[in-house]
């Protein structure tokens, strides 16, 4: 039933032994600091992405990290494209995922090419196996990815556009839909259908069960603001009078 | 003689069994009552993260109730300065990023929210239960849930509840793959025995925002309210409300169906659409856990909103049909 979680990883191990044995013979340029630093960011990676298959001792202390982080939440954001790139959860097919890719791989390059070997521990080269088998994998499902959108006719539905926070550009680079029926995902939606749907959510919110039963839960989805009404229309200033709320 | 011996033993030992097997499904309800009542009766304090597709966001929560009801405040840490402050009057969505703030008051909240099915057993047919056994949140110890569906017209639920304080400190929306679609995580928490009421108040100043929200001048009936029928939902679904609202920053009434099967809503709008409205969905759009499709039905728009996979709602968006006397 469940998936097992975090596949690009588990497959990777294989793809990327020699690989990046390859590059570790090759690359020898010691700075002790720096590669103090890189195996730092190595456990901290490795127990980022087994913090998305879900359960470790560290989940919790990761998570905090990552409330601080930005650096780390680009990141985070990174590993769960490429597992669903992966497990071709084509979702985030529609946009470039090639550069995205290529974006994952000039941000690992310590880990590709790990220095002085000889220095690394046995876990932080374990990490620098999984890191570039990581890479290869995402290369691999990026073309899988591509050829099966290929494949599909122009009467499927678009693919949503995935969105990192605060990266507005992405919306920028997706193609515009090419099915006409089918809306992708908010940030391609008109600013007026989107901040409509907000208002719906919030109303949906009130009277959900599932929001009884969670609690907090359906408010997360609005202050985390995919639907939110960051375009909201601007209104002409003398309706606003009418606007103001019976004062209770 | 021995067949009737060995079946009595064979009884013997399935007796016990099926006996056992209804114990767990007793103690996931009693989880789940002790998790609803939680939910609305304790104070605390903590930090949580939120991710849905590749999003990941940190929101720190403040949450009061006592004899003057229940109060709530969210704050965004990503900088955005959002926050949602929520009382038993309604909820105000504070975005300082777009200058504005969205207010709903709770004009029913007497009746509402819906009690959460205390049980059970009318959702057996539609899901699966089962008690997942004990495991960290947020440095405490937790009784995991895993609730299945038996179809793929809603999400599956794994639902991490304090053992001590019924509270849900994690939770996963799961899709038919059993991949998370929405998840939200406690990374740390405080149960108080007061909240200071400075606390709930919003830091932003928001009086200067633009304000979005019911008008309460706006007539509640619609000229011509459609009557219409909705040909289909997913098993197990139920009329939960109808009634008839308006939406901030619109001037036109919106009726407002929900439907439920007693964990998954599925909220139906319907107004006039007045002449080729941009503001209106045209097909489908989703956010995390949440899908929505819209489209237009003669005069009206409909939109369908919920926490279920983008085929159920797609499938209830298309089954609203108007009643053909009223056109």
């Amino acid at each position: 039933m469940a998936m097992p979680p975090c596949i690009a990883h588990r497959l990777s191990k294989n793809v990327v032994f020699r690989q990046s044995a390859s590059r570790e013979r090759k690359s020898r340029n010691p700075v002790a600091k720096r590669q103090q630093v890189t195996i730092m960011n190595d456990k901290l990676h490795e127990e980022l992405s087994a913090f998305m298959d879900d359960e470790t001792p560290a989940a919790r202390r990761l998570a905090e990290r990552l409330s601080r982080d930005p650096e780390l939440q680009a990141r985070w954001s990174r590993y769960h494209l490429i597992r669903d790139a992966m497990t071709e959860h084509l979702t985030y097919a529609e946009f470039d995922i090639a550069s995205r890719v290529s974006a994952v791989l000039e941000n690992e390059p310590t880990v590709l090419a790990p220095r002085r070997r000889w220095h690394l521990p046995l876990r932080a080269r374990r990490v620098a196996r999984q890191m570039a088998g990581l890479a290869i994998a995402a290369t691999v499902s990026a073309v899988t990815v591509m050829t099966v959108q290929q494949q599909r006719g122009t009467d499927a539905p678009a693919p949503v556009v995935a969105q990192v926070a605060g990266d507005d550009r992405l919306a920028m680079r997706s193609p515009p839909a090419r099915v006409v029926q089918f809306v992708p995902e908010n940030r391609q939606l008109n600013p007026a259908v989107r901040s409509k749907l907000s208002n719906y959510l919030v109303n949906h919110n009130e009277y959900s069960v599932t929001s009884n039963m969670q609690g907090v839960l359906p408010y997360m989805r609005i202050v985390s603001g995919n639907l939110s009404a960051t375009a909201l229309p601007p209104r002409p200033a003398a309706r606003l009078e009418n606007a103001i709320v019976d004062g209770k | 003689m021995p067949s009737s011996r060995s079946s009595l033993l064979v009884l013997g030992l399935l007796l016990p069994i099926l006996a056992l097997a209804a114990e767990p499904l007793k103690e996931v309800e009693a989880w789940l009552q002790k998790m609803q009542r939680a939910a609305h009766t304790l104070n605390y304090e903590g930090t949580f993260v939120y991710g849905h597709d590749n999003n990941l966001t940190s929101m720190r929560i403040i949450h009061r109730a006592d004899e003057r009801g229940e109060q709530e405040r969210l704050i965004a840490l990503d900088g955005s300065g959002r926050e949602v402050v929520r009382n038993d009057d309604g909820v105000a969505c504070i975005m300082p990023d777009a200058q504005s703030v969205v207010v709903e008051s709770k004009r029913t909240h007497k009746q509402f929210p819906p009690a959460f099915p205390m049980r059970i057993d009318n959702l057996t047919a539609i899901y699966r239960f089962r008690l997942a056994g004990e495991q960290q949140v947020a440095g405490r110890t937790t009784q995991r849930i895993d609730i299945q569906p038996r179809d793929a017209y809603r999400y599956g639920h794994r639902l991490w509840i304090d053992r001590e304080t019924g509270l849900l400190l994690k939770t996963h929306l799961v899709d038919e793959q059993g991949q998370a679609v929405e998840q939200f995580m406690f990374t740390r928490i405080r149960f108080l025995d007061e909240v200071p009421d400075e606390w709930l108040q919003p830091t932003v100043d928001a009086s200067r925002f633009t304000r979005y929200e019911a008008r309460s001048d706006a007539p509640l009936v619609m000229d011509n309210p459609p009557g219409v029928t909705i040909g289909w939902m997913p098993p197990g679904f139920y009329e939960d409300l109808q009634r008839m609202q308006r939406l901030p920053a619109s001037t036109h009434p919106v009726e407002h169906l929900v439907f439920s099967d007693g964990l998954a809503s599925v909220s139906v709008f319907l107004e006039e659409e007045v002449e080729r409205d941009a503001a209106n969905l045209i097909g489908a759009t989703r956010m995390g856990a949440v899908n929505a499709h819209g489209r237009s039905l003669g005069d009206y728009h409909v939109t369908v909103v919920g926490e279920v996979p983008h085929l159920t709602v797609q499938k209830i968006s298309t089954a609203v049909r108007l009643k053909p006397d009223d056109d």
